[in-house]
C-alpha cells in the first residue's frame, strides 16, 4: 500500500509540478581574499533567467564583526525607482527595495555595489535574505530567487598603505529631472507636496535638498516632499546630489501670482481706470 | 464475496481500458485550440527532420514550421493545424565602437510551446544581406568584432528554438565602427526641464535612436529610467523614429509605449541598454504591441462581445481569448490598422475571461498585448473604452508616474487610514498594506 502511495505521489510530482523559474543574484568581487584594514568592493548582480522582473526586495547580511561597511554604490543600478534605497538598516544587513517600470530583462543586470572595510583576521561570508523579487505581470507574483553565498577570508596580515578603493571618477551631474506638484486627499492630508526623482549613472544619487523661495539655505528633503508654501506662489528648486557633490538643479515655477504681484497689478489697474476716467472727462469737456 | 478468476480477468480488462482512458491526459503537454466552428485536441506539431535514425526515413506533409512561414501572393497553404507556435521578433540595438559593433536585443517570447533557445546574428555590408551567421547562445547582447571602420554594416537577430530551427527574425539594423569615439557636446534633443541654479550648462554626450512600428498617426512616448522624455508621433503607415540625447554614458532603461486615436495605450515595451560616450546607439525593430479593448465589462452568455483596437496598418492580429482552452482568431486591421472582433461568448463558460492580441506583419510579430478582462454572466454591462490604467493609479488623472509611486511610498509600511484602505483596495492588490507587491503592480501599469 505505501508503495502504491509513494508511486502515486511521484507520478502526481513529476506530471503536475510546473517548471520552476528561479532568478540568480550572486556577489561579484575581484578576490576572495584580503587582508587586515582593506578594503574591497562587492557588487550584487542579477540574472532574471529570462523572465521580465520589476520589483526588487531584500536584505545582504555580513558579518560586522570581520567587515564594516564603508560606502553604497547604486550610480548603475537597474532599479530606477528606489522605495528603500540600499542602506545599512542595522548591524550587518543592508536592506533594498526597489522597482523598474516596464521590467527588467537580462542575465547580468547590478543592483547595487558596497565597499567593505576588513576588521579583523578571519573566515566569513556574505549572503542576501528575504528576497522578493516580483515578475512584470501586473499582479506582483513573486519569482523563485535564489541568493548566492559569497565566502571570503582575511588573513593575519595588515593591507600595505595606499589600497583603498578608488572613488568612482564622475563628472556628470544627475540626470535632468521635473520636480512634480501635486495634492491628493490622502496624502498630506490633502495638502500640496512635491514628488522628485532622478538618476545618476556615475556615483549615484547621494541625497536631495529643497528650497523654497523666500528661503536662503536649500535643506535636505525626501520625495514625498509637504510644501510649506501652500498658496504655491513662490518658485521652488530641487537639488540632485550625487555621491561625486556633482549637483543638478531644477526648478518649479510658481503656480499662483504672489500676493505682492497681485497688489501691484491690483495697482497698475486702479491706475490705468484712473487715467481712462481723466482722458475721458478731458474729452467730455472738449465735446462740451 | 469471493472473486472468481472469470470476475478477476473481467476486473483487469477494465482497470486496462480506464487506463488507457485516463493516462493519456496526464501525458498531455500542448495547448487546446477551438473556436465556435472547429476544435483541435492535444496537437503534437513535429516538423519533418526531427524523426531520424539508421533504421528508418519518416516522410512528413509540407507545412510551415512558423506563423506567416507560407507568404506567396499565388498561392495559400492551409496544412496541418491552424493555429502554430510563434516567437516574438527581437528589437536589437547597436553601438559603434572601435572596429566593432556591439549588439544587444530583446529576448524573444515563444507562445503555444516553443522556447527561444538561441540567437544567431547575421552580418553583412549590402542592405538586404546575404548575410554571414555567427551563433550566439541564449544570451541578449554580443560584439561583431573585426570589422571594418567606416564601412556601413547590416544586422539581422535570428531567433533559434531548441532544435536550431529559425523560429523568428529582427528587422534589419545597421551601424558603421568608429577608430575612435570623442563624446561630441550638444544640446539636448529630448531631456526634461530643469536645470536652473546656476549649474553647468545642459550637454549631450551620446544619442540614442529609437525605430519601429506603433499605430498610424500614434503618439509614441519615450521613458529613460520610468519617466517620458520624449513624445515623437508615429507616420500614416506607424513606422515612427525617435532621437534622444542622454548626458552621462551607463545603463539605461528605455521604454516606449503607443496611444492609439481612441487613447487607449499599449504595453510598455522595455529595452536595457548600455550607452556609450559618443557613440549613436540605434534600437530598431521595435513592434508595438496593439492596444485591446472590449464594448462590454460583462457578457451575457450566448450574446456577442466586441473585441477591437489598433495597430499596424493591414497586419494579422492575432486575438487570443482565455478560456478553459485557448481560443484563437485571425483578423486583419484595416488601412488605419483597426481591427474589429464580434465574438460569441456562447463557446465561454460563465466567469472571468480576458483576451490578448498580437499583430504580425512582413515576417515580424509583436509581443501580446496586455490582457483586457470581461465577464460572462446573464445580464450585459457596456463598458466604454477603457483608457485609464486598470491598476496603480492612485490619484485617479489616468496616468501611473512618480506622483502615484509618492502616494504609495507616504503610506509604504504604515497603517491605512479608511479613505486610502478603499484606494489600496481598488487600485492595488487590496491587503490593507502597501508594500514591494503594490509597487510591483504600480511598475507593470506605469505610463510616466
Amino acid at each position: 500500500m505505501n508503495f502504491f502511495k509513494k508511486t502515486t505521489y511521484f507520478l502526481l510530482f513529476f506530471f503536475f509540478a510546473s517548471p520552476v523559474f528561479a532568478a540568480d543574484v550572486s556577489f561579484v568581487s575581484e578576490k576572495l581574499s584580503f587582508d587586515k584594514n582593506q578594503d574591497f568592493l562587492v557588487s550584487v548582480f542579477l540574472n532574471t533567467e529570462g523572465e521580465a522582473l520589476n520589483a526588487f526586495e531584500g536584505k545582504l547580511i555580513f558579518p560586522s564583526d570581520l567587515l564594516e561597511e564603508k560606502e553604497i554604490r547604486d550610480g548603475n543600478s537597474l532599479v530606477n525607482f528606489w522605495v528603500e534605497r540600499p542602506a545599512l538598516k542595522q548591524s550587518g544587513i543592508i536592506a533594498f527595495s526597489g522597482i523598474t517600470p516596464g521590467g527588467f530583462v537580462g542575465a547580468k543586470g547590478m543592483l547595487f555595489s558596497t565597499v567593505f572595510h576588513t576588521k579583523r583576521s578571519g573566515e566569513g561570508g556574505l549572503q542576501l535574505k528575504d528576497l522578493r523579487f516580483l515578475r512584470n505581470n501586473g499582479t506582483g507574483t513573486e519569482a523563485v530567487a535564489k541568493g548566492n553565498k559569497f565566502s571570503f577570508l582575511i588573513s593575519e596580515k595588515n593591507a600595505p598603505a595606499g589600497a583603498e578603493i578608488e572613488p568612482v571618477k564622475d563628472g556628470d551631474l544627475p540626470e535632468y529631472f521635473t520636480p512634480v506638484i501635486s495634492t491628493d486627499p490622502n496624502t498630506f492630508d490633502g495638502k500640496y507636496f512635491l514628488s522628485f526623482a532622478t538618476q545618476d549613472k556615475g556615483s549615484g544619487i547621494d541625497h536631495y535638498e529643497v528650497r523654497e523661495e523666500g528661503s536662503s539655505v536649500f535643506s535636505a528633503a525626501e520625495s514625498p516632499y509637504l510644501l510649506k508654501n501652500q498658496r504655491l506662489d513662490a518658485k521652488i528648486f530641487v537639488r540632485a546630489v550625487d555621491k561625486a557633490g556633482n549637483a543638478r538643479i531644477a526648478e518649479v515655477s510658481a503656480q499662483n501670482i504672489s500676493r505682492t504681484k497681485q497688489a501691484v497689478l491690483l495697482g497698475i489697474a486702479v491706475l490705468l481706470a484712473f487715467i481712462f476716467y481723466i482722458s475721458r472727462k478731458k474729452n467730455e469737456k472738449k465735446m462740451s | 464475496m469471493p472473486i472468481n478468476g472469470k470476475t478477476r480477468i473481467s476486473l483487469l480488462k477494465i482497470s486496462i481500458f480506464l487506463l488507457v482512458l485516463v493516462l493519456p491526459s496526464f501525458f498531455v503537454m500542448a495547448d487546446e485550440y477551438t473556436s465556435g466552428s472547429y476544435r483541435i485536441s492535444e496537437p503534437v506539431i513535429v516538423p519533418a527532420n526531427f524523426s531520424t535514425s539508421n533504421n528508418f526515413q519518416l516522410w512528413s506533409t509540407i507545412g510551415e514550421v512558423a506563423e506567416g512561414a507560407s507568404n506567396s501572393v499565388s498561392f495559400q497553404v492551409g496544412a496541418g493545424f491552424l493555429r502554430y507556435p510563434i516567437a516574438s521578433s527581437p528589437a536589437v540595438s547597436t553601438t559603434a565602437g572601435d572596429s566593432k559593433v556591439t549588439l544587444s536585443w530583446t529576448a524573444s517570447q515563444g507562445y503555444l510551446g516553443w522556447t527561444p533557445s538561441g540567437y544567431n546574428i547575421g552580418k553583412s555590408t549590402t542592405s538586404g544581406g546575404p548575410y554571414s551567421f555567427t551563433s550566439f547562445g541564449n544570451v541578449t547582447s554580443g560584439d561583431m568584432s573585426g570589422l571594418t571602420n567606416g564601412t556601413t554594416y547590416y544586422f539581422i537577430v535570428l531567433v533559434k528554438d531548441i532544435f536550431g530551427n529559425i523560429v523568428a527574425t529582427s528587422t534589419q539594423v545597421s551601424s558603421a565602427p568608429v577608430a575612435s569615439i570623442i563624446p561630441v557636446v550638444n544640446p539636448p534633443s529630448g531631456g526634461s526641464s530643469g536645470g536652473g541654479g546656476g549649474g553647468p550648462k545642459p550637454s549631450v554626450i551620446a544619442n540614442v535612436q529609437f525605430s519601429g512600428r506603433a499605430y498610424p498617426m500614434s503618439k509614441v512616448n519615450v521613458l529613460r529610467d520610468g519617466q517620458i522624455v520624449l513624445t515623437t508621433i508615429a507616420g500614416p503607415d506607424s513606422n515612427f523614429f525617435a532621437d534622444l540625447g542622454v548626458s552621462a554614458a551607463g545603463d539605461y532603461n528605455f521604454s516606449l509605449y503607443g496611444e492609439d486615436k481612441n487613447g487607449l495605450r499599449s504595453s510598455l515595451f522595455s529595452f536595457p541598454v548600455f550607452v556609450t560616450a559618443g557613440a549613436t546607439t540605434k534600437i530598431g525593430g521595435i513592434f508595438i504591441a496593439p492596444t485591446i479593448s472590449v464594448d462590454k465589462s460583462e457578457v451575457k452568455k450566448g450574446d456577442n462581445i466586441v473585441i477591437f483596437g489598433q495597430s499596424t496598418p493591414e497586419a494579422q492580429i492575432t486575438i487570443n481569448v482565455n478560456s478553459e482552452s485557448n481560443i484563437f482568431v485571425n483578423k486583419n486591421s484595416d488601412k488605419n490598422g483597426i481591427y474589429l472582433l464580434n465574438f460569441d461568448s456562447s463557446v465561454l463558460e460563465l466567469g472571468s475571461h480576458s483576451a490578448k492580441s498580437k499583430a504580425a506583419k512582413y515576417g515580424e510579430i509583436s509581443q501580446f498585448s496586455d490582457p483586457i478582462g470581461f465577464k460572462v454572466s446573464n445580464k450585459t454591462v457596456l463598458t466604454a473604452g477603457k483608457k485609464c490604467p486598470a491598476k496603480g493609479d492612485l490619484n485617479h488623472d489616468c496616468k501611473v508616474n512618480l506622483v502615484d509611486f509618492s502616494i504609495a511610498a507616504y503610506w509604504y509600511k504604515q497603517p491605512l487610514n479608511a479613505s486610502f484602505g478603499k484606494t489600496e483596495l481598488n487600485d492595488l492588490n487590496g491587503d490593507g498594506k502597501i508594500d514591494i507587491v503594490d509597487f510591483s503592480i504600480m511598475a507593470y501599469y506605469w505610463t510616466g
